[in-house]
């Protein structure tokens, strides 16, 4: 694409810069990279006294731990979701075709609840490990076999709530595989293993980098579990330098950074992965036919699979619902429905609000691209990485002034009138969760030719009518599974929605949270089971109309 | 359509918002999420027919909303669960005086502000847990003397990003000094049972599993621990004896939830009217016998289980003094090492 625009003369090459799509998409991602742009301004403020010591006493061994339990969680997810995914693709071995849906259910569940549930399944106090003590005499300290309030604690729970990320987009890939590469491999001699190593996961790499990224954002931005797992990171440390130093201006500056380092990590992956393409130019596209195991073999495949079920889901999720039992006299009052609804609503319209942005800019990009647009899209994408609590006053800032101007103009002395109400919600949720349904919508793009929007334009097509006609036709799948996502995040979201909600105003999420941070997690249970089954419902629904699509092939 | 509708629905979210402040309000910013409290606020509307808007987050998340919003902001009453907040927001002139006479006489006046810009409505003693059976009480006497060589190994405390632990390091400032603080601080993380993990259940837990020997934690954690829905959990808690250290010099540390009202309250007389409301004997009853929190009102009377953890007597240095040591507690906690 780049090596043939080339070729091209200069107007065509101004052409790409200044037109329609790129003004729209340009003032969107400018809208959506405001709030960040204000962090990135604080870089260049000084700092106070509390800047001195924090960035010579603290940020050595936070910048460590943070890099270990980056390198821990992007080894682990990979592991975890490229194997599953290349099995159930694959091979076909007892219950495959449900273990594929069963996979991406720990996504459903919010980091930090996984990792208060599965303390509570450990502690002392555990009817686990009460069992084994009172009949075996088992006693291994506070908690069972090993102390889960650690790095390789945090490390393994992390990885567990988000090897879905990977586990998803890689199965689509391979999914979207024509099995014509893979037989090739074969025919010339291949292995299983080589040809997954060769030809598979190299094939696989956007699927797999966005993936890990995903991930490796969500561990950025965490707050919760590392806080309460006592593992200090970067992210603890812009909460420290805030809470406990008083030191707002740090926290932010700290936050800049933070942006500079993910920045220059996309950077990296982009340029090394470079101009190659990973479209497929043949037109025979046969999907793949899953290969029979042997008895052994079909077993130990499902051994493997089911094991992030079980701890990701399955033993969580019953911890959940036995607690639920004991505290259901406490949980389900009159107001637990509003807290369904305002949950519900609030993930559609940031769902809507995201893919639609994804998609204008995704388009805009393929179509005209340009050094300066992917750099606006990665600008605009970076905010999953920052912790909810610091996009918030990135964002205030901007509705504030928004507010004084209108209350100036109006003349009016009263309040404030566009901060704290769901607009900023969504707003906020909008520049926190681009990068999922970005990540997605560019994964499927990718895997599109560009040759059939250049044949739909040959044709006369406009670039509107090439994009709703041709485009998302094809790429519907990708589309529904973003939006899956970004709705699934909203409704697991915390920070932003603590601070910036309007008054009265709770989520499951929030209700969920005020009981575990009491310290009260069995009442913290009701609320954590609701946004897991709305989760479900979601992935229900991505699974019906994916299978209209025929992208769920039966065999 | 469905489009439509979402639209049209969170338009008129927007609009209700807007339309309910003409009745009669009080807008409450609350870094305290307990269920016990919202029950508070709907009876106080059903006595005075004043409505209550809550929003409810981390103390310092509010806090500097409040600082960005200025002079706009919607918000009457800042409430926190650590005095400390408290300070700091005076400090940047984000209250104004609670004008009250009824206030001023039930609060005693070392758990308010010298000018009345805040004030404690719940009292938290930082303890001392121990198994009974297992440690004499006669062992224990202060904060200080465990950072004694007998103590090795044995003391469980969490990590020094916890409110409750950067007050008390601030009281320990004020009677110790810069030095003597981080020599304290030192001992204790000598003495560390293991590295601060966890919230302050799992210290007392981790005393029943044999980790430790004693935890520094608040008393109501007890409290709930022993009505749990968990059995286990009360079990672990009915060993546990509480320790109220310092009794032989100033003190045991008590920590406040508190109230301020904020320097652009738009609804001033109905905020001082709530604040009053939290500190009469209703809602005192309530934080006692439902958080297992003191009541800052002398005049309530303690339920069963705060008496039977006895009378204490309780640090005298008013809460407003730790301002200038607040900001210190944190560094010394670094310079000593404590995670």
């Amino acid at each position: 694409m780049i090596k043939k625009l080339k070729g091209f003369s200069t107007p065509i090459r101004i052409r790409n810069y200044f037109n329609g799509w790129m003004g729209i998409s340009l003032l969107v991602c400018l809208a959506v990279a405001f709030p960040l742009m204000v962090i990135f301004g604080h870089l260049f403020k000084t700092g106070d006294s509390s800047w001195q010591h924090i960035t010579t006493n603290l940020l050595p061994a936070y910048t460590i731990n943070t890099l270990i339990l980056m390198g821990g969680v992007a080894l682990l997810v990979t592991l975890i979701g490229v194997s599953t995914a290349w099995l159930v693709s694959m091979y076909k071995f007892p219950g495959r075709r449900v273990f594929q849906w069963l996979l991406v259910l720990p996504i459903a569940i919010p980091a930090y609840i996984l990792g208060f549930t599965w303390v509570g399944m450990l502690d002392y106090t555990s009817p686990a490990y009460v069992f084994l003590r009172n009949n075996f005499g088992v006693e291994t300290g506070q908690f069972l076999f090993f102390n889960i309030l650690s790095m390789p604690g945090a490390i393994i729970i992390l990885s567990l709530s988000f090897y879905p990320y990977v586990y998803l987009l890689a199965r689509t890939w391979f999914m979207q595989q024509s099995a014509s590469i893979l037989e090739a491999g074969y025919s010339l001699g291949h292995k299983p293993l080589s040809v997954f190593f060769r030809i598979a996961l190299p094939l696989s790499r956007p699927a797999l980098v966005a993936g890990v990224s995903l991930a490796l954002m969500e561990v950025l931005n965490d707050y919760g579990l590392v806080n309460y797992f006592g593992v200090d990171t970067f992210t603890t440390g812009i909460f420290s330098a805030w809470f406990a130093f008083g030191s707002p201006v740090s926290a932010i500056k700290l936050s800049g950074y933070l942006m500079i380092f993910v920045l220059i990590l996309l950077m990296a992956e982009r340029m090394d992965r470079g101009n190659r393409r990973y479209d497929s130019v043949g037109s025979q596209f046969r999907p793949l036919r899953q290969k029979e195991l042997n008895r052994l073999n079909g077993f130990l495949a499902m051994i493997t699979v089911m094991l992030p079920i079980l701890l990701g889901f399955v033993l969580p999720v019953s911890m959940l619902i036995y607690w639920s039992i004991q505290t259901s006299h406490l949980a389900f009052d009159h107001r637990f429905l509003s807290l369904l609804k305002n949950s519900f609503l609030l993930a559609s319209l940031a769902a809507l609000a995201v893919i639609s942005i994804s998609v204008l800019i995704g388009f805009t990009v393929r179509t005209f691209p340009s050094r300066m647009a992917r750099f606006m899209t990665r600008f605009a994408t970076i905010g999953y990485a920052i912790p909810g609590a610091i996009i918030a006053v990135g964002l205030l800032v901007p509705f504030i002034w928004i507010d004084n101007q209108l209350a100036r103009i109006t003349g009016s002395a009263g309040g404030i009138i566009i901060t704290g109400t769901w607009f900023t919600l969504v707003f906020a949720y909008t520049v926190r969760f681009m990068a999922v349904g970005y990540n997605s919508i560019e994964s499927v793009m990718t895997k599109t030719s560009v040759s059939l929007d250049e044949a739909s334009r040959s044709l006369g097509m406009s670039n509107r009518n090439t994009l709703f006609k041709v485009l998302i036709p094809i790429i519907h799948p990708g589309i529904l599974a973003g939006a899956l996502l970004v709705f699934i995040d909203v409704l697991k979201e915390l920070p932003l929605t603590l601070i910036l909600r309007p008054f009265n105003f709770d989520t499951l999420a929030i209700r969920a949270f005020e009981f575990a941070s009491d310290e009260r997690v069995p009442e913290a249970a009701p609320a954590s089971l609701v946004i897991i089954f709305v989760g479900l419902m979601a992935v229900l629904l991505l699974r019906k109309t994916l299978k209209k699509q025929g992208y769920v092939h039966h065999p | 359509m469905l489009l439509k509708r979402i639209l049209a629905v969170s338009v008129a979210a927007v609009l209700m918002v807007g339309c309910a402040r003409h009745a009669e309000v009080v807008n409450v910013y609350s870094g305290r999420h307990y269920q016990a409290d919202e029950r508070l606020f709907r009876e106080f509307t059903e006595q005075t027919g004043i409505r209550v808007n809550l929003v409810k987050a981390n103390s310092d998340q509010l806090l500097n909303r409040l600082e960005m919003e200025g002079e706009r902001s919607p918000a009457d009453i800042i409430i926190t669960a650590d005095a400390g907040r408290l300070i700091i927001a005076k400090e940047k002139g984000l209250l104004q005086s609670i004008d009250s006479e009824k206030a001023t006489q039930l609060v005693p006046s070392h758990f308010r502000d010298s000018e009345n810009f805040w004030l404690g409505f719940t009292k938290r003693a930082r303890v001392i847990i121990y198994p009974k059976g297992r440690i004499n009480p006669s062992e224990l006497d202060s904060y200080e003397s465990l950072t004694g060589d007998q103590w090795n190994g044995r003391v469980l405390v969490r990590s020094s990003q916890n409110h409750y632990n950067q007050t008390l390091m601030a009281s320990v400032l004020a009677a110790h000094g810069e030095k003597g603080a981080e020599n304290w601080a030192r001992g204790i993380v000598n003495n560390m049972a293991r590295n601060p993990i966890g919230n302050d259940r799992d210290q007392i837990k981790g005393i029943a599993a044999g980790e430790g020997d004693v935890a520094i934690t608040n008393t109501y954690y007890i409290g709930l621990m022993l009505n749990s829905v968990n059995r286990e959990e009360r079990e672990v808690a009915s060993q546990m004896g509480v320790f109220f250290p310092n009794q032989n010099d100033r003190g045991t540390h008590v920590n406040i939830s508190g109230i301020g009202i904020t320097a652009n309250s738009p609804n001033y007389k109905n905020a001082v009217l709530l604040t009053e409301f939290l500190l009469a004997d209703q809602a005192q009853n309530v934080f006692a016998s439902e958080n297992y929190e003191y009541p800052v009102n002398p005049n309530v009377e303690w339920p069963e289980l705060l008496k039977s953890w006895g009378e204490f007597k309780s640090d005298t240095l008013p809460l407003h003094n730790l301002g200038e040591f607040i900001h210190q507690a944190m560094i010394t906690f670094n310079n000593a090492g404590w995670e």
